[in-house]
């Protein structure tokens, strides 16, 4: 395995840990609407949402490591 | 209720899926390996798998392999985060493996769901009475007066508008009444004035010239039974006082015979007009009215049980998923659309639309496809404004409009209005100017 090789093996596992975090925020999201939907308690539906803050922050994070990648 | 093995490394991932899959009733298990997922299921039976591809410590297709040697069949759904593998995983597809492409929605999990073989089937699971579906408060009143009128042999009248399902629910009346006969429809729109009384009644061998041989009619075919009159309203008058003798009497005598006899069935009839206009436009005799609507039914139309339209238009995908061996699903912004439109032509219009969607969808895509104008052309034409006639107004008055209104159609086209309304381009002109050209376009 040549430098290429490993460079774009480990921007595709960065790639693929990013497409984790937003299938992530997309989960915890429709959780908190179907908490909402159910007339759940706030802190129920607050619970999945800090998560989303979390996982966007993330997000952002891995983004800006791989924009900084040569 | 389905007990589900969740195989993904990631915590929260897993986490949030089997929050939503318990909250709708089903068992969750989570294995965060290959190997620990192996060690389950050695150990214990699952309905359904759901299977990243690639895990910490090895790919998802080895647990399908060791699967394969297993005493049972479970279904697996394989998650990727990668559309790169697509190709391979809808290679693997079989009747027990599919595949979700991340990110899932919960309605992609549960399509995928709705797919599972080893339970009993979601569809009738979701309907009241074996088949209404629909939990919106008209609803559930509906399905009081169902069980309320299904302990009684009261003969009931179904009122709604077209498309509302009337015959749906005089087979949830049906169902629920537990008589050892069958329920049995005959459209009284349909049959042709001459042999209406056969149809209901029968005939007897050389009753009139054809009848080769005896018959039975409707009212016999639903003995201990009930028997569905749609469109009782279509009755010509005239034929009316001998289905009235029958509702009186209980008895019925064939066309060309000379002995009756008794019948036992409970007669649910149908009409999509409104009881004002049962009584204005003058299409059913009292005394008839009273024998078959001794327990009125208003049947909502869809409009009023907005809340429904998710249910009806998931439970008609999953038909025809479960008819086409597909996982098609609607996205929340695909219901919201659905439930924006008030469906004039009422549940036999959503079916419609939902089935078109269906057929329109992408075979690269996990939804269905909605058009970008729900209405149908019938709808279209319903939408169109009333009639603007009025009495009181003159003559003029109604002629000016009709000229207003084929200009405005033409875009002001002269000649073209003047084709159209039957006139000529003189005579257009004449009506113009004496209008004072007041005519707008």
């Amino acid at each position: 395995m040549n430098d290429d090789d490993v460079i774009h093996s480990e921007q595709r596992q960065r790639i693929h840990d990013i497409r984790n975090r937003l299938n992530n925020i997309s989960i915890q999201t429709e959780l908190a609407l179907m908490f909402i939907s159910q007339g759940e308690s706030n802190e129920k539906v607050i619970a999945p949402l800090e998560k989303v803050l979390l996982t966007c922050k993330q997000c952002s994070e891995e983004l800006t490591s791989l924009s900084k990648q040569p | 209720m389905l007990n589900i093995l969740l195989v993904d490394d990631d915590e929260m991932f897993c986490d949030g899926v089997s929050q939503m899959l318990e909250s709708i009733g089903h068992s969750v298990t989570i294995a965060p390996s290959l190997e620990a997922a192996l060690t389950r299921t050695q150990s214990e039976r699952y309905d359904h798998i759901l299977l990243d591809f690639m895990l910490p410590d090895g790919s998802g297709l080895h647990l399908i392999d060791a699967l394969n040697d297993a005493p049972y069949t479970p279904q697996v759904t394989l998650i990727s985060g990668h559309p790169s593998v697509t190709n391979i995983m809808s290679g693997l597809c079989s009747p027990h493996v599919n595949y979700l492409i991340k990110p899932v929605s919960l309605e992609q999990i549960k399509t995928a769901l709705a797919s599972n073989n080893n339970t009993p089937d979601d569809t009738d699971s979701t309907a009241h009475f074996g088949c209404l579906v629909g939990e919106s408060a008209p609803m559930q009143e509906l399905y009081t007066m169902i069980e309320r009128v299904a302990n009684t042999r009261a003969n009931v009248m179904l009122m709604g508008e077209s498309g509302v399902g009337k015959e749906l629910v005089a087979q949830a009346i049906h169902n629920a009444s537990n008589t050892s006969g069958p329920l049995v429809p005959a459209n009284c729109g349909a049959f042709s004035r001459e042999l209406i009384g056969s149809e209901l009644f029968g005939h007897e061998k050389g009753a009139f010239t054809g009848a080769v041989g005896k018959k039975i009619g409707v009212f016999e075919q639903a003995e201990n039974g009930s028997l569905f009159l749609d469109e009782v309203t279509e009755m010509p008058l005239d034929i009316q006082p001998n289905l009235l003798r029958v509702l009186e009497t209980g008895r019925v005598t064939r066309v060309g015979g000379v002995k009756d006899f008794a019948v036992d069935c409970r007669v649910i009839s149908a009409t999509n007009r409104s009881t004002e206009q049962l009584a204005e436009e003058e299409v059913l005799r009292e005394d008839l009215y009273f024998r078959l609507a001794v327990f009125p039914i208003q049947i909502p139309p869809l409009r009023q049980r907005i809340g429904d339209i998710a249910l009806l238009a998931e439970f008609f995908l999953q038909q025809l998923n479960k008819e086409n061996g597909t996982q098609l699903c609607l996205e929340n912004e695909q219901i919201k659309r659905l439930e924006s439109y008030d469906w004039p032509g009422n549940v036999r219009e959503l079916r419609h639309a939902i089935h078109r969607a269906f057929i329109m969808s992408d075979p690269a895509q996990n939804c269905i496809a909605l058009p970008e104008d729900l209405a149908s052309p019938f709808a279209k034409q319903n939408t169109k404004p009333a009639s603007a006639l009025s009495a009181g107004q003159t003559i003029d008055d109604v002629e000016k409009a009709l000229i207003e209104v084929t200009l405005k159609q033409l875009g002001g086209d002269k000649p073209k209005a003047a084709e159209m309304l039957g006139i000529s381009l003189k005579t257009l002109y004449n009506r113009l100017n004496k209008y004072g050209e007041a005519v707008e376009m």
